[in-house]
């Protein structure tokens, strides 16, 4: 599942929660739902930043030995 | 489409661009004069070469005495752009013949001596190399010149290595030292290339650069040689003997040191471009889901919250229902044979009532009914 889709979905369920007449039993599998949807998304964020360093430190390092030729 | 400007708009423009590029300003430029016209004082001619040519005014009054049509001159000045007439004029603030004093006579001389020899041809020039190391500078240890090519050599690339051999740049002798560190340099490993250089000066200042000894030793040299002697518009000999010809000293450690630093810190400038960008959309997809996120939570918690309170509502109701809850608070029931009553006048007086306590039942015997 895509990013941008989880974050659809779980704010989606978010209108959805704060509706007041929300049958308990429907509450209980947007609450599982989220669950999940928060999972792929924190994935997601943790991927990119894990990315992000990668690139820092692996072009950060060979800039520094070109400059110290 | 760009918006219109006025004409002033425009020649204002290209007014301050000529005045504000300083390199422009006060130079000599060497040519033959022709189209001399006079109008009040002012003198209009035309400075031109064999490709090409430009227009001169010169305010100076008496400054045309001597000089006639052909005439080959060095006019000292700065461009000026007429904005009344839109053409671009050169302001000569100093007019002198050449081509007579004893100097110049010999510098072409030796000019068409060499140029015969053959020592000015291009099949003989050097590749200047891509990757320079160290670079051999030849100038005089004392002044700017030695340090303006350290400064811009090393803010390029602080990897480079300047190696100065010291010489005299004018006078008695200057013209052997340097041919000296040329042939010196020429057999010495450890340099990429060499710069002859020098800071500008009159013709005699600068002559021992056109002098045949420095030339020849330039033609010699193994390594390959850029001069950089003077200013952009002195020509000295050995700028048509060496291997590439810098305007000037800095131009030349600017023209060696160039590329490979460029490439860096355009390199470097792009990745931190990237960089940055890339952490930008980070912390907007982290802030997106963030917010997403707590308001999740705090959604679920206030709809659990919402129901709780619901629930705590309905038992609230529910206990006030409860018959047990109104024994607790003292209260009793009465029943005569397994009937409820309600009513005192109900109560049969012949037979036994039960009282129902919230712990226990009791069985009295009703002596007298008093109705209220």
């Amino acid at each position: 599942m895509k990013f941008e889709e989880a974050i659809k979905e779980l704010e989606e369920i978010n209108k959805k929660l704060s509706s007041d007449s929300l049958p308990i039993e429907e509450a209980k599998k947007l609450f599982e739902r989220g669950k999940e949807l928060s999972k792929i998304c924190y994935e997601n964020v943790k991927d990119i930043k894990g990315k992000i360093l990668e690139i820092k430190e692996e072009l950060g390092i060979l800039i520094e030995e070109e400059v110290d030729l | 489409m760009l918006n219109s400007i006025t004409v002033s708009q425009y020649s204002q423009y290209i007014k301050q661009i000529f005045e504000a590029e300083e390199l422009l300003h006060n130079i000599r430029i060497v040519g033959e004069v022709f189209g001399i016209s006079l109008s009040r004082n002012v003198t209009y001619f035309s400075l031109k070469d064999e490709m090409n040519a430009i227009s001169c005014v010169c305010f100076v009054a008496d400054g045309f005495k001597d000089i006639k049509e052909g005439d080959k001159v060095t006019v000292t000045g700065s461009p000026n752009y007429y904005m009344k007439s839109g053409k671009l004029s050169f302001n000569v603030v100093k007019i002198e013949k050449e081509g007579e004093g004893e100097l110049f006579k010999k510098f072409l001389e030796l000019k068409d001596k060499l140029l015969k020899e053959g020592i000015f041809d291009e099949s003989h020039k050097k590749q200047i190399p891509d990757n320079i190391k160290r670079i051999g500078v030849i100038t005089s240890k004392e002044g700017a010149v030695i340090h303006d090519i350290i400064n811009v050599s090393h803010r390029r690339n602080p990897a480079i290595d300047i190696l100065l051999y010291p010489v005299k740049v004018q006078g008695n002798g200057a013209e052997d030292e340097i041919a000296r560190a040329i042939e010196k340099l020429s057999n010495y490993d450890n340099i990429d290339v060499i710069v002859v250089a020098r800071g500008g000066g009159s013709l005699e200042d600068l002559w021992a650069y056109n002098t045949e000894v420095v030339a020849r030793a330039t033609y010699a040299c193994e390594k390959p040689i850029v001069s950089a002697v003077g200013h952009e518009t002195d020509f000295t000999i050995i700028d048509f003997v060496s291997d590439l010809r810098a305007p000037t000293p800095s131009a030349a450690a600017e023209l060696l040191v160039v590329e490979k630093t460029s490439l860096l810190s355009k390199m470097r400038r792009v990745f931190e471009n990237f960089y940055g960008s890339a952490e930008d959309f980070f912390f907007q997809v982290h802030n997106k889901f963030d917010l997403l996120f707590k308001s999740f939570i705090s959604n679920g918690e206030s709809y659990v919250e919402s129901k709780e309170y619901e629930l705590g509502l309905i038992d609230a109701s529910l206990s006030k229902l409860d018959p047990m809850s109104i024994l607790k608070r003292g209260y009793a029931k009465l029943e005569q044979g397994k009937k409820k009553v309600d009513k005192a006048s109900d109560v049969d007086l012949q037979s036994n009532v039960e009282i129902y306590m919230h712990d226990g039942k009791i069985v009295a015997k009703p002596l007298e009914v008093e109705e209220l």
